[in-house]
């Protein structure tokens, strides 16, 4: 394992970490609470609440995005490995670099196109929560920056485990799993 | 066009581009190219395919099962299967596949279950005088029994592709998930009795009394679950959301067994696992969009249909094609690209769309034991450290098993529907 895997991340890292952890943990908490009221408040007073189902759609969307920030930190996406572990290391290297521009790209387009649905949708409503749209759509211009950057983090830790004689495709996971998750709250 | 397509998919999953990213990355190939739908669609069927309240059920049963587990649910569980049938020959064994078929009602993973259940079942079974390779190889199998007992997160997507009722799904996995039990079980006892691995004495009544108290709580979860959607007082997520509610309550005031750190981790733990399912999901509305448009579904449908209308006939088929698919992807996976594809092939040769969902998980549950990418056969063999071919060479005769109530779920229909039209009949 190299040096800069093991160096202690920068205080602006943890911060993210932080933030996406308790982003995430909050949204299936609220998740959970909204659900859980809505079946209470129709079963006592026989009544539902229009908006909590909307609303619990609306923070589902945003527990997938932040959840695939959290996921892309760890560079635990599901994948097979199995046949770029065969080929030579001087290959995995060429093959890494493919793998991350074509995941660049596709967070390039989804985040430029996730910014202009996301103007687009601004005008609509949610009939219910009568509240704009576009927090909906914004989730994919706000989690793009967020895996792009992880991306980049991920590439850099592999270009230094490269370096140093080993396999590029490593298990990075155990880059922050070995801290259990959500140790900070 | 859907060559481009299909082979891309393959190409970039092959290279090891995380999947969510392979369908988005074929699909997006696939409108560049088209050049006749703008590229904003990409986004708009992504967000799409995030915003979808049944699938809402996955992160709550996820909930549900890791609070339960996080406030020591798991041993109970454990010690309720031992004293039921730890007596029998092979007891330790039997007990590994009682304590997976308990864990199913509360559970709706076969890989939380191999997780959290492994470790303590194979230790068990080594410490007992069980071969090393005999402990993980139950304990994988019976893994697979957890998404088609109810409830079951494959279960809930495969409902929200396929259009169909979850509480029908939940209702019609009971038998087949009795039956997998049943067969490990015989399996088992066949085994245990040729290896002459020990036996352990039986158990009070008193005992088997008190465990089945201690284990009441969790025991109830199920029934909660299933009675919540069938007397209609909850749909399929609002009842996950009351099994979560209920395992918070039960483990934070009652056992008082998790803490409130633990509780944050539990959240962020759900919330990642959901965001892992859901992200394919949501990549894979986009990328199922484009195989309808292309009018893929009806392509297949006839392919099949050429080769025989026998339904008999396309349904095995199906099922190697699925086996086979099963050794090389995620669950998940193929239900995103499959179910879209088979189920207008299914109607067509009059097959019911539930006990199609049961053939599809039943499959899918078994493609986790296999090499080369079996989940399940990854974590037990990390487990046990085991070789790859020492644990096919001991999962052999489970998976035989397996795939004998998959036959028995394939062609006698009453196994996977008299319950559902039994209890959900108009």
């Amino acid at each position: 394992m190299s040096t800069e895997q093991n160096a202690p991340p920068s205080s602006v890292m943890r911060l993210l970490r932080l933030l996406s952890d308790t982003s995430l943990g909050l949204t299936v908490a609220v998740a959970a609470a909204a659900v859980f009221t809505q079946v209470t408040h129709r079963f006592v007073l026989n009544d539902s609440v229009a908006w909590l189902d909307e609303f619990s759609g609306l923070i589902f969307s945003w527990m997938t995005m932040v959840g695939a920030i959290v996921v892309q930190r760890t560079d635990s996406h599901m994948s097979v490995d199995v046949f770029v572990r065969l080929a030579p290391r001087s290959v995995q290297s060429v093959l890494y670099l493919l793998r991350f521009l074509i995941v660049g790209a596709v967070v390039v387009v989804l985040f430029w196109q996730g910014l202009e649905l996301t103007m687009r949708m601004s005008f609509v409503e949610y009939p219910a929560m009568e509240i704009s749209r576009g927090f909906l759509y914004a989730i994919l211009p706000v989690s793009m920056p967020f895996i792009a950057l992880y991306l980049v983090i991920n590439g850099c830790r592999a270009w230094h485990v490269w370096r140093q004689g080993e396999p590029v495709f490593g298990d990075f996971a155990h880059i922050d799993e070995h801290q259990p998750a959500g140790e900070q709250l | 066009m859907t060559a481009v397509l299909l082979l891309g998919l393959i190409v970039l999953i092959l290279l090891n581009v995380p999947i969510a990213f392979s369908l988005l990355a074929a699909s997006i190939l696939y409108l560049v190219l088209q050049g006749d739908v703008p590229l904003i669609a990409a986004a708009q069927r992504v967000v799409a395919g995030t915003d979808h309240y049944l699938l809402l059920a996955i992160p709550f049963f996820f909930l549900a099962a890791e609070i339960m587990s996080a406030g020591g649910i798991m041993e109970r569980l454990v010690r309720f299967s031992s004293i039921l049938v730890g007596h029998v020959c092979g007891g330790l064994a039997h007990m590994g596949v009682v304590s997976n078929m308990l864990l199913a009602g509360v559970s709706g993973s076969a890989i939380a279950d191999a997780a959290g259940l492994g470790r303590i079942l194979v230790d068990m079974m080594r410490n007992g005088g069980y071969g090393r390779g005999f402990a993980a190889a139950i304990t994988g199998a019976a893994a697979t029994i957890g998404p088609v007992i109810p409830p079951s997160i494959p279960f809930v997507v495969y409902g929200s592709i396929a259009g169909v009722s979850v509480g029908s799904l939940f209702l019609a996995g009971i038998v087949p998930g009795l039956l997998m039990g049943l067969f490990l079980m015989i399996t088992s006892y066949v085994i245990s009795k040729r290896r002459g691995y020990p036996l352990r004495p039986r158990a009070h009544m008193r005992e088997v009394l008190v465990e089945g108290w201690r284990a009441m709580p969790v025991l109830m979860l199920p029934v909660i679950i299933l009675g919540g959607i069938l007397s209609g007082v909850f749909t399929p997520t609002e009842a996950a959301a009351v099994a979560s509610a209920y395992a918070f309550i039960l483990a934070k005031f009652v056992m008082k067994t998790i803490s409130w750190l633990e509780l944050g981790r539990v959240l962020i733990r759900v919330g990642r696992d959901t965001a892992k399912l859901m992200f394919i999901i949501a990549s894979g509305s986009l990328f199922a969009w484009i195989l309808a448009r292309e009018g893929v579904p009806q392509a297949v449908a006839t392919g099949f249909l050429s080769i025989s209308r026998e339904p008999w006939i396309v349904l095995a088929l199906i099922n190697v094609l699925l086996l086979l698919l099963g050794c090389f992807l995620e669950p998940i996976v193929i239900l995103i690209l499959v179910v879209p594809i088979l189920a207008p092939l299914v109607g067509e040769i009059g097959v019911n769309l539930i006990q199609f969902g049961v053939i599809v998980t039943l499959n899918l549950m078994i493609g986790l034991i296999t090499p080369p990418v079996g989940t399940i056969m990854f974590i037990m063999m990390g487990i046990a450290n085991l070789r790859m071919e020492e644990f096919v060479k001991e999962v052999a005769p489970f998976f035989a098993a397996l795939v004998f109530v998959l036959i028995l779920t394939t062609y006698v229909p009453a196994f996977v529907l008299t319950v559902p039209n039994w209890l959900m009949a108009p």
